[in-house]
């Protein structure tokens, strides 16, 4: 009898001080309600995408995006998001962007965005991904107007479709046609500085473990396809992991090199006499470059930023 | 007497932690505006308490059940304390298909991911069937076949991961086991199947309670053991299989919560079923609880949270279990 | 009654003849490694780089890529066989081997937390963080289990619980640090393709400390294949060698894991196979368990290159690929006996 009175009153303490540990982790953090704003149907937006068609009643004020691009794109429309999935850490920001960027609220992590915050700053637009938030589609509609596109897995042209998805639903569709051509402008006078783009380039995301091609399937090397490079990898995958003995082989004119931690698999390479066989590093044209800017960001402003990375380290000087 | 009450009092507990789970998070809601906000539809906390931690902290309850049951289940069979649905492959095969659909068809609609890993967990099922020549096998090589097909898939969920480095963290977090975002929907999919399958776990705890005994008590009773053990089978696979299907594969509870409940009820399986149940449900819940207020913004994934709580606890039992015999 | 109760006399020229076949299964291993890869290379370039002439892009592909790749699989191969051995001397459990026994978990959830806390995380640092998770996973093992465990199936249970527990700690902590999710992910399967020369250095001195120990032992070691009743007899003196052939488990697991990642399964299966071709003679039967550990995991990390050729494969998938169904064939062989 006794014996299981104390385990009882043991495990009652446990749960006590859990309780406790609960109460200290986090101390007031509500936020006030602000006043519900009236709808003006002279301003109705529909917005057709991934998952259906979302009607906005007004343009939306308080935008919560998701993913890094949807920030991207909400700088070159000047529209400020109030919340942004930007996993806890700013510095995953480009310069470029950091800059522009008010305060916001941080929404956790792109995989897993905390909803409960979402919820609480009361959004009037959500921009998420249709690989990572599908799923929770439905609880997003109950806060807010959602609108989801298919941005993990995009290149170069579907980010552009994309882009003109999200002027439209932020009510600046005029805006970001007028961004988009000054875009296309700006790459187009990019190509006019590079001259001559009959070449292989290579953009590759690097760390200790591995050194993984980004083929014209990905993001980046679609935007480098666009501009006229040749990709030297031709593989199905979006990312294939080379081999150094394979990157030789492959024999890039150019590398560009998106390092994900301090330390990567290049420096041990670099070690190696076959590293010196490589075009692209017997001509000099192995190039460092932020990952964020190439791989994270995905939008006008990160793509003004490669062209002009790649300008500066390829164009004729 | 004592059984009931401790049953009663774990019961007691789960209503406990089901509040809290409910006001603790992001932003913590007071027992009253708790009240309200269930009671009112446009409170101020009506949305955060109704569409996303009521169905959630619901979730973890089911789901605790499942996993808990199966595992007393799967125990009892293979009359090992020890034994667990992620032992014998179970919850490794409903990972490999989830992972295949998060790899391979990522553009697939959402309840696509819960039906592939409820289809994994019965392929393994049927797997280890064949493999055992239809349970002829001993319980323990019954539990190494297991061990041997959880393996296998988890070689090929690896190459998975190596082939399609993107969406490496899509494929872990629902591995290890997460709440995050689930709904109503989810807890509709899952509550009839939990609704069945325990009242029919429980039916069955005598024939439990011979099993653990050995196959010659449970030949001497005239239990066709075979089928029996096929039919018991059949049931901790189902249970784990809509658990996991629906919060991923978290294995601990399967593992600790029979194990738990054993020490304070001993072997008597009318007693065992519904305590081990509610201390899976309880473990759920803590574990959620913790893992959404440890990392505000972020959380950590509730399989992970049970593990970390489990694991000393765990250790501590079998150790002291140890020095008994 | 015999000194070697179980042990199985071999006749010397089966032997001699077994030796020198596995040796020339290892010269051929060695030299179709080295000549497939993703580059073709002629036997003549391939004969100029193993003497060491010639400077082209093919002969450094063999000399500074393929030539420590194959050696490195070679070497892991070594201590992870026989490591496995010593495990399932030690335990007495035929299907004993460090990975289902939590000290290829231990090991890595230790590396991945250096890899985690410290951004200039060295070789030779994982090495020891290695050692100091390989003595706690099979601490908790033995701990769950108990070190004189006669029931084989209550170990292996104990280990897979164990296994499982650590790495659900591991994939919390790489969920945690999406930025390196990538990097760590692919060490935690295991592979030999990115071994260099340098590594090979650093995890040469732990073979040759892990091997001479072993060698030394030998002799105490014999110890561990006595009756059980014959053993009790000496009580202290057995539990004094399990605990040394424990030291050098953690030695030859530690490091390998620590260099190459968990590759599992060899330490499972080759014991079973050397100890059915060369019999329990622990003289022949430790470096023939080395010999073939080392061979199995040359031809593993050379058909993996052709799994997603010209992609690289971890090889530490077809040694599991390899491994699981032989895991079944003992688990219904030796089940009976198990309970």
């Amino acid at each position: 009898m006794h014996q299981w009175i104390k385990r009882m009153l043991s495990f009652a303490v446990i749960s006590a001080l859990i309780l406790s540990l609960i109460a200290c982790g986090n101390s007031g953090k509500n936020e006030a309600k602000t006043e519900v704003q009236k709808n003006n149907k002279e301003e109705a937006i529909e917005i057709e995408h991934a998952l259906g068609t979302t009607v906005l009643d007004k343009r939306p004020e308080k935008i919560v995006v998701l993913e890094f691009s949807y920030t991207d794109a909400l700088m070159t429309l000047d529209v400020q998001p109030i919340g942004i999935a930007d996993d806890d850490n700013p510095d995953l920001f480009m310069d470029d962007v950091k800059e522009k960027l008010n305060d916001y609220t941080s929404i956790g992590s792109r995989y897993e965005p905390n909803i409960e915050i979402l919820s609480s700053l009361q959004p009037d637009l959500i921009i998420a991904d249709l690989n990572h938030h599908k799923a929770i589609y439905d609880q997003l509609k109950g806060i807010a107007p959602t609108i989801v596109l298919d941005d993990h897995q995009a290149d170069y042209n579907q980010m552009l479709d994309n882009y003109l998805l999200i002027a439209k639903a932020v009510g600046k569709e005029a805006e970001g046609k007028a961004r988009l051509e000054e875009h296309k402008q700006k790459i187009e006078e990019a190509k006019q500085k590079l001259g001559d783009t009959d070449m292989t380039v290579l953009p590759a995301v690097t760390n200790p473990e591995g050194f993984f091609a980004h083929s014209d399937h990905s993001y980046t090397g679609s935007f480098l396809a666009s501009i006229g490079f040749d990709d030297p990898v031709k593989s199905e995958d979006s990312y294939p992991e080379l081999s150094l003995e394979q990157l030789v082989e492959t024999n890039p004119q150019a590398i560009f090199l998106l390092p994900a931690t301090e330390n990567t698999i290049v420096d041990e390479w670099k070690k190696n006499p076959l590293w010196q066989g490589i075009d692209a590093v017997k001509t000099n044209k192995v190039f460092t470059v932020e990952r964020r800017d190439w791989a994270l960001s995905r939008g006008l402003i990160s793509s003004e930023k490669m062209a002009e990375d790649i300008v500066e380290n390829l164009g004729e000087k | 007497m004592r059984k009931i009450m401790i049953v009663i009092f774990s019961f007691l507990l789960m209503v406990i932690f089901f509040t809290i789970s409910l006001s603790v998070g992001t932003v913590t809601i007071s027992l009253p505006d708790l009240f309200s906000s269930v009671m009112q539809k446009d409170s101020q906390f009506s949305f955060i308490v109704m569409e996303y931690r009521l169905p959630r902290s619901v979730i973890s309850i089911l789901a605790g059940f499942g996993l808990a049951v199966a595992g007393v289940i799967l125990q009892s069979l293979v009359r090992n304390p020890l034994a667990s649905p992620d032992v014998i492959g179970v919850t490794k095969g409903a990972g490999f298909f989830a992972a295949l659909v998060i790899f391979l068809f990522p553009d697939s609609p959402a309840y696509v991911l819960p039906a592939a890993a409820l289809f994994g967990a019965f392929f393994a099922f049927i797997l280890l069937l064949i493999i055992s020549k239809r349970l002829t096998i001993s319980p323990a090589a019954f539990t190494l076949v297991g061990i041997a097909v959880g393996a296998i898939f988890q070689a090929g969920i690896q190459y998975l991961i190596v082939k399609f480095p993107t969406d490496i963290n899509m494929a872990l977090l629902w591995m290890s086991g997460s709440l995050w975002g689930r709904g109503w929907n989810e807890v509709l999919s899952l509550l009839p199947w939990i609704m069945i399958l325990l009242p029919i776990s429980w039916s069955q705890y005598q024939k439990l309670n011979v099993f653990q005994l050995g196959d010659e008590y449970s030949k001497a009773l005239g239990l066709d053991i075979i089928r029996q053990r096929f039919l018991l089978l059949l049931l901790s696979v189902s249970l784990a299989g809509v658990s996991v299907a629906s919060v991923g594969s978290i294995g601990f509870i399967g593992l600790i919560a029979p194990h738990i409940a054993r020490q304070l009820v001993g072997g008597r399986h009318q007693y065992i079923i519904p305590l081990a149940a509610l201390i899976g449900a309880n473990l759920m819940l803590i574990g959620d609880s913790i893992g959404r207020v440890i990392i505000i913004p972020r959380e950590v994934p509730v399989g992970v949270m049970t593990a970390i709580i489990g694991a000393p606890y765990f250790v501590y039992l079998l150790r002291k279990e140890r020095k008994r015999n | 009654m015999s000194r070697f109760p179980v042990r199985k006399q071999k006749h010397k020229l089966f032997l001699l003849l077994l030796f020198s076949v596995t040796l020339l299964f290892i010269i051929i291993g060695f030299l179709i490694s080295l000549k497939w890869g993703q580059a073709a290379i002629s036997w003549r370039v391939l004969f100029e780089a193993i003497t060491f002439q010639g400077q082209t892009k093919e002969h450094l592909y063999i000399q500074t890529l393929r030539m420590p790749r194959t050696i490195m699989a070679f070497i892991i191969g070594c201590h992870m066989a026989l490591a496995g051995l010593l495990t399932q001397l030690i335990t007495r459990n035929p299907i004993a081997s460090p990975h289902v026994f939590g000290i290829n978990a231990g090991a890595s959830l230790s590396v991945v937390i250096g890899l985690i806390m410290f951004s200039h995380f060295t070789l030779t640092a994982s090495i020891y963080f290695a050692f100091l998770g390989a003595v706690l996973g099979a601490f908790l093992v033995f701990s769950l289990a108990g070190i004189q465990q006669k029931q084989p199936i209550q170990l292996a249970l104990a280990g897979i619980a164990v296994h499982f527990l650590l790495s659900s700690l591991t994939e919390g902590l790489i969920i945690m640090n999406e930025q390196s999710t990538d990097s760590m992910m692919f060490w935690l399967v295991g592979a030999v393709d990115q071994a260099s020369w340098l590594e090979i250095q650093t995890i040469l001195p732990w073979s040759a400390i892990g091997v001479t120990v072993l060698l030394l032992m030998l002799p105490s070691f014999r110890l561990l294949l006595l009756n059980d009743d014959v053993a009790v007899g000496l009580g202290q003196r057995i539990l004094f060698v399990k605990l040394c052939g424990m030291l050098v488990v953690i030695l030859l697991a530690g490091s390998a894991v620590a260099t190459c990642g968990p590759i599992g399964f060899i330490g499972l299966i080759v014991p079973h196979i050397a100890r059915s071709l060369a019999g329990n003679r622990l003289s022949l039967l430790v470096p023939f368990t080395g010999l073939l550990g080392g061979m199995l995991l040359v031809y593993a990390d050379f058909f993996s290159r052709f799994i997603a050729y010209p992609y690289e494969s971890p090889v530490g998938i077809l040694t599991a690929i390899i491994g699981g169904p032989f895991f079944i064939y003992l688990a219904r062989k030796k089940g009976a006996s198990l309970a």
